[in-house]
């Protein structure tokens, strides 16, 4: 994708997180490679709140975990850069990494209830990061993991810094690893689907607390999500994934009110709302396509309704109105 | 935990209920005469009746078990058809020197699996992995007594550094004791360790998937701290409640063991049991092996716990 596109509007200052023409690929014994995420490009300003969101298999968890060196055996960035403080990630010695993890850009994990070392107690991992980054003395860490549990509204954060985790309900358990990730005060959170496994009650405190920590700090965030509602509350502008591609970004505004590609408003009928008639409640025909699918042309040509034949060409991402891209012909 | 191990020393008691059924049953199924062993091959009909009827052989089964059980339970093992020495305190002299080579060969065999298991489980599939997944299917499928007498030859007859065998109560020399417990311990729990690696190698592989060890690493933790704070303490919980299994086994070599190197312990007072059928010395010494691996259980499954707080906040 042409680079102009990314820094189009990033108006003077260079954004803190700029990913450009990422690809991730699986490697197999044999075969050929199978691509989990295809020219990827994302940017995230200072103090910003970026929603990336797509079905589960969509490649958004990857996109993220490869940011941290995070990505899982066998699954490699073979393509792309991920500028962060002027420096690229996907270049980082292993070494270097470590000194971004927990402390530049911190992650705040997906499935909070197995995200936490059942043997080790809550505070000494909330303080971890600051244990391994900045090497305080441990009353001054136990401290600092009292304050931070009580900013993530624990109560009586000085003696359940002491539990396990198992004495923890489950979005306690969430809060606190929000409290890790704050623990360092790093300028980017990483947030995976933080609220999926939670139910809805714990969901909208976890929501209201990100957005007050991003008022008060100033931290940025990419809220992976596959939940359009959350993002929709929470995020300033959005990316849309499909089957390893960016298909639509765009300040939330836009892409609520203005939705170009036919997947995100298929998204949106399948959210359930509120209001509304809920017996219409429309879902996506077919499913999300195996990342070893080859599909020529538009990748979401098979379940979409308005699909026609110059779809069997690749679309680009491009314009479709100010601040708007759609990867759809018919955009 | 008081209420585990209550609970746990009350599970013993239909355990060896069973277990003495199941021994005495063995005992007196397996071919040859005890009366024929006791007597010689000279002895006549008569003497054989004599002895059988004197012993109570010539009765049922079942009235030989519950007159027998009756009189275990009040710590009355009889007497051994050899030479008509009480049974009860042969063994229980016997028990401490068994505890101590079963014991301190399954220290031998955690020393060796523990740091094995967590580097070939850290470095999955690595080259690593192989030599030490090599070495443990090589450590486990090697006969003890094989090596026993490996290490009798090299370590007592060319190099002359540690006895063949024979055994010193630990209170009488304490540095003679443990130079004889040496390489039996050496030979039982290199052997023992073959699964042990395993197990440990499985346990931490296992960890190495879960959710928290990708926590741990989006902090920025080195891999010296992956492993001390988030991986051995996870690891260990599974690894101690199957290796309580293994000690079991261990305990069986043990037999073998002390008849290579001449220790007099239980596994040797089985061995001359069954050798000459003396169903007394046979039920008493199986009966407290028993035991000792009912208690080293209690013991493995008391440390799972103590590494592992869920269970001990979820008893209270």
């Amino acid at each position: 994708m042409a680079e102009g596109a990314t820094a189009r509007d990033g108006g003077g200052a260079a954004p803190l997180l700029e990913v450009v023409g990422l690809r991730i690929e699986l490697e197999r014994r044999a075969e050929a490679p199978v691509p989990i995420a295809r020219d990827v490009s994302l940017r995230v300003e200072e103090g910003e709140i970026v929603g990336l969101i797509g079905e589960s298999g969509s490649g958004k968890t990857m996109t993220a975990k490869s940011l941290l060196g995070l990505l899982p055996e066998r699954i490699r960035v073979v393509a792309g850069r991920a500028m962060f403080r002027s420096r690229d990630l996907f270049a980082l010695t292993p070494p270097q990494m470590r000194e971004v993890r927990g402390a530049e850009i911190a992650l705040i994990p997906q499935d909070a209830l197995h995200a936490l070392n059942p043997v080790q107690v809550v505070g000494r991992q909330v303080g971890e990061p600051v244990e391994v980054h900045a090497r305080r003395p441990g009353p001054e860490i136990r401290e600092l993991v009292v304050r931070l549990l009580e900013r993530v509204h624990i109560p009586n954060p000085r003696a359940r810094s002491a539990d396990y985790p198992h004495q923890f309900s489950g979005g306690m358990q969430q809060r606190a690893l929000t409290a890790m990730a704050l623990s360092m005060e790093p300028p980017l959170i990483l947030a995976d689907e933080p609220t999926t496994a939670l139910d809805v009650t714990i969901q909208a405190e976890i929501i209201a607390l990100i957005r007050d920590l991003r008022a008060q700090t100033g931290t940025s965030f990419l809220f992976i999500s596959h939940d359009l509602g959350l993002v929709s509350s929470l995020c300033d502008r959005i990316y849309v994934m499909y089957a390893g591609e960016i298909v639509e970004s765009g300040v939330r505004e836009e892409i609520f009110d203005r939705p170009r590609h036919p997947y995100t408003r298929a998204l949106m009928g399948a959210a359930p709302r509120l209001l509304g008639n809920p017996e219409r409640l429309s879902t996506i025909p077919g499913r999300i396509p195996q990342p070893s699918e080859e599909i020529a042309g538009c990748r979401f040509r098979v379940r979409c309704p308005l699909a026609e034949a110059r779809c069997a060409e690749p679309p680009p991402l491009r314009e479709a109105a100010r601040g708007h891209d759609a990867r759809c012909w018919l955009a | 935990m008081l209420r585990l191990v209550l609970g746990r020393l009350a599970s013993f008691v239909p355990t060896l209920f069973v277990a003495s059924m199941v021994l005495f049953l063995a005992v007196n199924v397996v071919p040859g005469s005890a009366a024929r062993s006791a007597l010689g091959i000279h002895a006549t009909p008569q003497a054989l009746k004599r002895f059988e009827h004197q012993h109570g052989l010539d009765r049922p089964l079942a009235v030989q078990y519950v007159e027998w059980a009756g009189r275990a339970l009040r710590g009355d093992f009889g007497t051994s058809f050899q030479n008509a020495v009480a049974v009860g305190p042969d063994v229980r002299k016997r028990i401490p020197v068994t505890l101590q080579l079963a014991g301190m060969a399954f220290l031998v065999a955690v020393a060796i699996a523990i740091p094995l298991g967590l580097v070939a489980g850290f470095r999955h599939q690595s080259g690593t992995d192989g030599v030490v997944t090599t070495l443990a299917t090589l450590f486990g499928s090697t006969p003890n007594f094989w090596l026993a007498t490996l290490l009798i030859y090299l370590f007592s007859l060319r190099l002359g550094w540690l006895p063949t065998g024979g055994y010193t109560p630990f209170s009488e020399d304490p540095v003679a004791n443990l130079r004889g417990m040496l390489l039996p311990c050496i030979a039982l729990g290199v052997v023992s360790s073959g699964l042990l690696i395993r197990i440990m190698r499985t346990a931490v592989i296992e960890v190495m998937f879960s959710n928290f060890i990708e926590t741990a690493r989006s902090k920025g933790v080195s891999n010296f701290r992956l492993l001390t704070a988030h991986v051995v303490r996870n690891a260990l919980i599974p690894f101690f409640t199957v290796s309580a299994v293994e000690f079991g086994f261990l305990v069986g070599s043990v037999v073998i063991i002390e008849d290579v190197f001449r220790i007099p312990g239980i596994g040797s007072l089985v061995l001359v049991g069954i050798i000459n059928r003396d169903y007394p010395v046979l039920l008493a010494a199986a009966m407290s092996v028993t035991v000792i691996v009912l208690i080293v259980n209690l013991l493995v499954d008391l440390a799972a716990q103590v590494i592992d707080p869920r269970q001990v906040h979820t008893g209270s």
